[in-house]
Parts: C-alpha cells; sequence; structure tokens
C-alpha cells in the first residue's frame, strides 16, 4: 500500500529551514579586513570604469557621435552606478585598523560620483561648453581613484 | 508527418508505444495526452478499452506515493461536480491509428465522457511491485505488452525488473538503437530485465502488486531476445 | 525572395540564443574583459546547439512532434514535469528579462525611464503573440536583427589588431590580470547561453508552425547552418569591438548604453542608429522566441492545442498561458529589477533542464519507431553523445561557479 506522507513534520522541517536562513541573513555586514580591502579594490574599480565610461561619452560628444538621448541615458547609468557601489561600500563596517583607509576610499568614491552628476547635468542640457572642463576634472578623479587603489594593494583573490 | 505503419496491428508496449502520447482528432487538432490507459477483464484477459487524459489520469501517475491522496484532493477541490475523480474516456472505437500520436476517427467538439466509471489502470499495473512465488521481491513491473486479438489489444506479458531510470527510452528491448554509449549503459542497468508470460503472473489490483507463479529465472526471457 | 526568408526561423532562434539582451551585455563584459579568449566557449556552443538543433527539427518534420512531446513520451509525466519547471523558470525569467531589454533599448531612443516603457512594450509583445502570423514575427524580427551585423563594420572598421586578436583566440590566452576563475565562469556561462533549452522548443514547434515534412529536411538544415553560426559570429564580433574600444579604458560593461558606445566611436551616428536598431529587434525577437516557447513548453506538455497555425479561438489554453506569462513578466520586471541579472540568475535552473531536455531529443532522434530511415547517423551520434556530456557538465559546474565569483566580478 502507499505509504502517507507526514504533513506536520513536512511544515515543522520548512518552518526550521526558513527561521535559519532568516537568522543566517540577519547578521550584520562586518567583513574582515582582507574581504574589505577586496570590496574597497571592487567599489573604486568599478567606480574608476563608470569614470572611464563619462570620459569616451563626451569624447565622442565633442565629434558629434553620438545621440544626446543615447548619452543621457549612458551618463544617467554611469551615475546611478557609482552612486550604488559608493553607498554599498560606504555601509560596510571597516576594523579599526583600517579607518584611515576608509576615509581614503569614500572621500574619493564620492568625489567621482560628483564629477559624474555634473557630467551628467551638463550632457541633459547640451551644454558642449562645458565638456572640456569636466574631461580635465575626469581625467584627474581617475588618477585619484587610481591612486587609493594603488595605496590599497591589489586584489588578493 | 510520415505513413509510418500503424502500430494497432502488430504487438506494443503499454508505457513506451501508447502512454503519454499526443491524441489528434481527424481535423489534426490537439485534445490531450493519454493520461492513462483503461483496462478491461474479458474472455482473452485483460484489454486496452479506452485511452484516459485529463487531470483526474495525470494527477494519480503524478503523485507516486501520494497518487491517491491527490486524485481525492482533487475531488474535494470541486466538491458539487460529480464524479470529478474520475478521468475523461476515449473509447478505443474511436481509435483510427497509432504512429508518434494516437489519431482519431473523429472530431475533437464532445468526444470525451466520464461514463466509463473506475476501470483497471495500466498506470497503476506498471511499478507494482513483483514478488517470487516463496515471496522474494523478484523487482517492479516496467512495461506492459498488448498484442492483437480479435480487434482488440489484449495484455500478453509483462516487463519485469530493476525500477530505476531509462526504462521508457526503449533500450532494454531494441538492439540496433544507438547511441552506443547511451544504449550500453541503459542495458547495463536493466540488464536483469525479464519479459513474464501474463499465464506465469496473478496481478493483484487491490494490493497493487503482482506475484509469480514460477521464479523468474524459470518464467522470464530475456527482454532484449523476444 | 522567399528562399531567403527559409532561413528566418533558424536566424531568429539564434538571436534568442546568442545576442537576446543578458548575451548582449555579457558579450560586450567579457570582450572588454577578456577579449576574444574566450571565444572558444561561444564557438563549441554553436556546435553543440547546431547538433542538437538539428536534431529537434527533424524530429519535429518526420514525425510530427515538437520537443516537449518527446520530453514527456521518453522521461514519463513526473520527470517531465520536474523539466516543464525548471525549463519554465529559465524561459520565463528570461522572457521577463526580453522585455526589459526591450525597454532598455527604446529608453536609449527616447529617454524616459524605463518602468514607464515596461507595461508598453509587455502590451505590445501580447498582441503580436496573440495576432501576428508566425512567418511574420520570424521574418520581421530575424531580419531586423541582422542590424546587429553592424557590430561586424564596426569591428572591422575599428582596425584592431588581427594578429593578436588570433593569438588570443586560437591560444584561449586569459589576461594576466583576471582569475582563471572567473574565466571558467564566463566560458560555463557562454557555453550554457549558447545551448539553452528554450531555443530547441522554438526550433522544433516552429518547424510544426511552417509544416515542415520529411521534405524540408535540407532547408532545416540550412536554418540550423546559417542561423547558429551566423549568431556566434555576432556575438563575437560584440566582443572584438568592446575589446578594441573598452578594454584599453578598463571599462567593466553593464549597461546596454556602454555596448553601443564602440559603434559610435567607429562609425558615428548612423551606425548608432542601426545598432539601435539591432537592440529593439533582436531583444523583441527574443522576447517573441522565449514567450512562445513558454506557451509551446506549457501546451506540449499537458496535449493541449498550441501554435499559431491555428485559430487562437481553437488553441484558448496556449494563448491564455502566453497572456498570463507577459503579466507575470511585466510584474517581475515592475520590481525594478536589472534585466540583465535576471538571465544570469536563470542559469541556475539549467542544471536541471539542459539533461532533461537533451537527452529525449538524442534517444528518439536514434528510434526507427518515430523516425523511420531518417534517424541519426554515426556522426550525430558521436557529436550528440560529447555534447550531452559536456552540457551535464557545464550546466553542473555552472552554479558552484557563480557562487565562488559572485557571478564573474
Amino acid at each position: 500500500m502507499r505509504t502517507r506522507a507526514n504533513p506536520a513534520r513536512l511544515a515543522a522541517t520548512l518552518c526550521a529551514l526558513a527561521l535559519t536562513g532568516a537568522a543566517v541573513g540577519c547578521a550584520p555586514q562586518s567583513p574582515d579586513h582582507s574581504s574589505w580591502r577586496d570590496q574597497a579594490y571592487e567599489s573604486l574599480d568599478q567606480v574608476s570604469s563608470s569614470c572611464a565610461t563619462a570620459t569616451l561619452l563626451l569624447e565622442q560628444m565633442q565629434r558629434h557621435r553620438i545621440f544626446g538621448k543615447y548619452a543621457q541615458i549612458v551618463a544617467l547609468n554611469a551615475e546611478t552606478n557609482a552612486g550604488k557601489v559608493t553607498s554599498k561600500f560606504g555601509a560596510e563596517q571597516p576594523v579599526p585598523s583600517d579607518s584611515a583607509t576608509y576615509q581614503h576610499v569614500t572621500t574619493a568614491l564620492s568625489d567621482a560620483g560628483d564629477v559624474l552628476s555634473q557630467v551628467r547635468i551638463a550632457v541633459v542640457r547640451r551644454d558642449a561648453a562645458a565638456y572640456s572642463q569636466l574631461l580635465r576634472q575626469l581625467s584627474r578623479t581617475s588618477d585619484e581613484l587610481s591612486k587609493v587603489e594603488q595605496q590599497i594593494g591589489g586584489r588578493t583573490g | 508527418m510520415t505513413d509510418t505503419a500503424d502500430r494497432l496491428q502488430g504487438s506494443i508496449d503499454g508505457l513506451l508505444h501508447l502512454m503519454d502520447r499526443q491524441l489528434i482528432d481527424v481535423d489534426g487538432l490537439f485534445l490531450g495526452k493519454v493520461d492513462d490507459v483503461e483496462l478491461t477483464a474479458g474472455d482473452d484477459g485483460l484489454a486496452i478499452t479506452a485511452l484516459l487524459t485529463g487531470a483526474a489520469a495525470l494527477v494519480g501517475r503524478l503523485g507516486g506515493r501520494l497518487g491517491d491522496e491527490l486524485i481525492t484532493k482533487w475531488g474535494q477541490a470541486r466538491p458539487a461536480e460529480p464524479h470529478r475523480t474520475r478521468p475523461w474516456r476515449l473509447s478505443m472505437d474511436l481509435v483510427d491509428r497509432l504512429d508518434s500520436a494516437v489519431h482519431l476517427t473523429v472530431g475533437r467538439d464532445e468526444v470525451l465522457s466520464r461514463d466509463g466509471g473506475e476501470g483497471l489502470r495500466l498506470g497503476s499495473l506498471a511499478g507494482m511491485t513483483v514478488f517470487e512465488p516463496d515471496g522474494d521481491k523478484a523487482g517492479r513491473v516496467l512495461d506492459a505488452r498488448f498484442e492483437p486479438r480479435a480487434a482488440r489489444l489484449v495484455l500478453r506479458s509483462l516487463l519485469v525488473g530493476r525500477g530505476g531510470p531509462g526504462s521508457l527510452l526503449g533500450y532494454d528491448r531494441r538492439s540496433e538503437q544507438g547511441p552506443r554509449v547511451l544504449a550500453t549503459l541503459v542495458r547495463l542497468w536493466h540488464r536483469d530485465t525479464r519479459v513474464v508470460d501474463v499465464d506465469d503472473a496473478d496481478i493483484d489490483w487491490t494490493l497493487e502488486q503482482v506475484r509469480l507463479r514460477e521464479r523468474l529465472e524459470v518464467a522470464g526471457k530475456r527482454a532484449l531476445d523476444v | 525572395m522567399k528562399k531567403y526568408l527559409g532561413v528566418a526561423l533558424g536566424v531568429l532562434t539564434a538571436i534568442g540564443g546568442f545576442v537576446d539582451i543578458g548575451d548582449l551585455v555579457t558579450n560586450a563584459q567579457v570582450g572588454a574583459r577578456f577579449g576574444v579568449s574566450l571565444a572558444w566557449a561561444t564557438g563549441v556552443g554553436v556546435i553543440g546547439i547546431c547538433v542538437f538543433a538539428e536534431m529537434s527539427g527533424r524530429v519535429a518534420a518526420v514525425s510530427g512532434r515538437p520537443t516537449f512531446d518527446l520530453v514527456r513520451e521518453r522521461v514519463g509525466p513526473r520527470l517531465g514535469m520536474l523539466n516543464l519547471v525548471s525549463s519554465m523558470l529559465i524561459t520565463l525569467l528570461t522572457f521577463a528579462a526580453e522585455i526589459g531589454g526591450v525597454s532598455l533599448a527604446i529608453q536609449l531612443v527616447v529617454s524616459v525611464h524605463e518602468l514607464l516603457i515596461v507595461p508598453v512594450v509587455a502590451l505590445c509583445v501580447w498582441l503580436v503573440l496573440w495576432r501576428a502570423k508566425f512567418s511574420i514575427i520570424e521574418n520581421l524580427f530575424g531580419l531586423l536583427g541582422l542590424a546587429l551585423l553592424v557590430f561586424a563594420v564596426a569591428a572591422w572598421h575599428l582596425g584592431p589588431d588581427w594578429g593578436a586578436l588570433t593569438h588570443q583566440a586560437t591560444h584561449a590566452a586569459k589576461p594576466h590580470d583576471e582569475f582563471w576563475s572567473t574565466y571558467a565562469y564566463y566560458a560555463v556561462a557562454l557555453f550554457g547561453a549558447a545551448m539553452t533549452p528554450y531555443e530547441v522548443f522554438f526550433f522544433s514547434s516552429g518547424g510544426v508552425e511552417e509544416g515542415w515534412t520529411p521534405d524540408d529536411i535540407g532547408v532545416m538544415r540550412a536554418n540550423v547552418l546559417i542561423g547558429f553560426p551566423l549568431g556566434g559570429m555576432l556575438s563575437i564580433a560584440i566582443s572584438v569591438t568592446a575589446w578594441v574600444v573598452l578594454g584599453p579604458l578598463n571599462i567593466g560593461v553593464d549597461s546596454l548604453g556602454q555596448v553601443g558606445l564602440p559603434v559610435a566611436v567607429a562609425l558615428g551616428k548612423i551606425g548608432l542608429a542601426i545598432a539601435l536598431l539591432g537592440f529593439v529587434a533582436a531583444t523583441f525577437g527574443a522576447a517573441c522566441e522565449t514567450g512562445l516557447s513558454v506557451g509551446y513548453s506549457v501546451a506540449q506538455y499537458f496535449g493541449a492545442q498550441w501554435g499559431k497555425y491555428v485559430r487562437p479561438n481553437e488553441a484558448v489554453v496556449f494563448h491564455v498561458v502566453i497572456l498570463l506569462a507577459t503579466i507575470a513578466a511585466a510584474a517581475v520586471l515592475m520590481t525594478d529589477v536589472d534585466p540583465v541579472l535576471i538571465t544570469e540568475m536563470s542559469v541556475v535552473f539549467s542544471a536541471v533542464a539542459l539533461p532533461l531536455t537533451y537527452l529525449p531529443i538524442l534517444v528518439v532522434a536514434n528510434d526507427p519507431d518515430y523516425m523511420g530511415e531518417h534517424v541519426n547517423g554515426r556522426f550525430a551520434n558521436v557529436l550528440g553523445t560529447v555534447f550531452l556530456v559536456a552540457v551535464v557538465a557545464a550546466a553542473v559546474a555552472a552554479i558552484p561557479l557563480m557562487i565562488w565569483t559572485r557571478m564573474g566580478q
């Protein structure tokens, strides 16, 4: 004959699993030194990529090779992406010995975010006169980001 | 679509050749799958009398151990509907031919009925535990072989073997089918599969088990040789 | 003209496998980071999908049975249901991603927030799937998707160092600043994307829609041999343009807008406009492919009438499933989830769906009951067995790699 499954037991097991999952998920984000450093490196890398995208975009705008609307979305994506990365990294808890580095990294990230916002504003306004100035700013920001990246000293994997 | 031979004229393996096939009406429209097969006892033995389709037939096969439970629940889902646990029936008289699908002689509109009551099912025969005469477990029913007798398909033998993956692939029954690696693996897994004449077996439909009258090695023939 | 349109089904099927929204971004991403050192994965994927699409197309032409019929007939209702659920998760998630992808592509033209475009796109997709003829869907989107050839023109125009590219491609040379684990992750992702199960669902059902008979096996093979290599070529072209323009700047590609930038650099506004047309057509085509595949698979599992070759009134279940899938897809997108991320996540379910889809095809393509004289030859069987093993290995490896590399970061 066919055996009957025990629904109460099944339900209890599922509940226990769900609770365990929830408990694990609620642990605060406090990575150790090396994984925090990896994340810092990762964040700087991603924001550098956004800055490079904005640079490429402005250069092509100056050569009239891109539609305004298209450029708007690319600029907006670069800005949003950098913003997300910055706020995500800012919420990571550094170990005390990393406090100074934390300052460097978050400052560099939010500076880059500010420049990217200015790029977006200029692109939406089609303010072609501002592009050269912004390109210089972007170049400085990229240099700053890679300087901080070097300070941290690369990924450990 | 090719004009391959009509399989109803020769012997067929119920699960391999008929179960789960597409039902196609005379205009080429689809009306369901062969979700189960109804068997009725007659003079020659168990004959295929109808094809069953619809949720009430499918749910029982889907559920496995919980199959009966699921069918009850299916009925309880709408208590006002009479005979909801009975599957839709399609009499074999309406079947024209069987190739890669089941072709009907009629159109699909209102062709199904629930008149048949609770007949025996190929779906429950498949998977029944098979016991040796002394009570040892011999294996499970993997498939059932039918042969035409007086315009009906009658159960002639059972394929008994190790329950497990691959029995629906057909490699245990046909030697020439490739690819070679796959065929070898499936045959290795099903090397103990035997064909047992239905006269050498007692099917107990309520206990859902089959008892052999002689030991499997004596009564059974190797599936590939038949 | 009709002769040339005969291969539109293969082209449209390939678009869904090689240049849908997830692949557009992934190909550019892979190109920017790895150059063409992973082109072999796409190449292997092209061969694999050709082998199985040809088999499924041949089964459909000879026996009239599309792929999901075979799944249920060969692995039974229970494993068939398991495959239905997991492949539906892949196809439905990809369907949602494609609707999001069309919205992202249109956003690049009109610059309106994506979430305002999604409902309109979803409605359009559903109307097309409900009202438009199958031949119109395949011809229109298959043909317009070829606008992506502009990436090949751009690659040529950018004048990359062909010698270096050839070296990269032939030596599978991983750039030294990347880890082997990420390299492996992208190799598996590209191969898996090339062999997604909805391609064979769509291709074989499309063959039935077109009424293929054994006489059409030649046409079917032309579809396979033109469509999929073309798709693979497009995806490599996208990688090359990204490698040349975005790679040196260390740009990590995560949005559709970045994918088009190299074309703008190479060919200016006209090139960019053609690329945009290609984006819209490819994602819309992939949306049609995945949307129809949802309907095909569900209807074929339960035996309900399916297909666009009958009137919608005769295939009600099929059209209701598509309608519900469209609503579900739009609902998923309205949570503001990133469509590209959805397609990467859906790979998880392929560990179950891939073997349960490709095994029945291989078995039935060998079965003289279905195939008569058209059973697999030795060549198809050897390739089929090898790729079945490869696809299972890749599908199983995908999940640990995905977790280990945090989706290739």
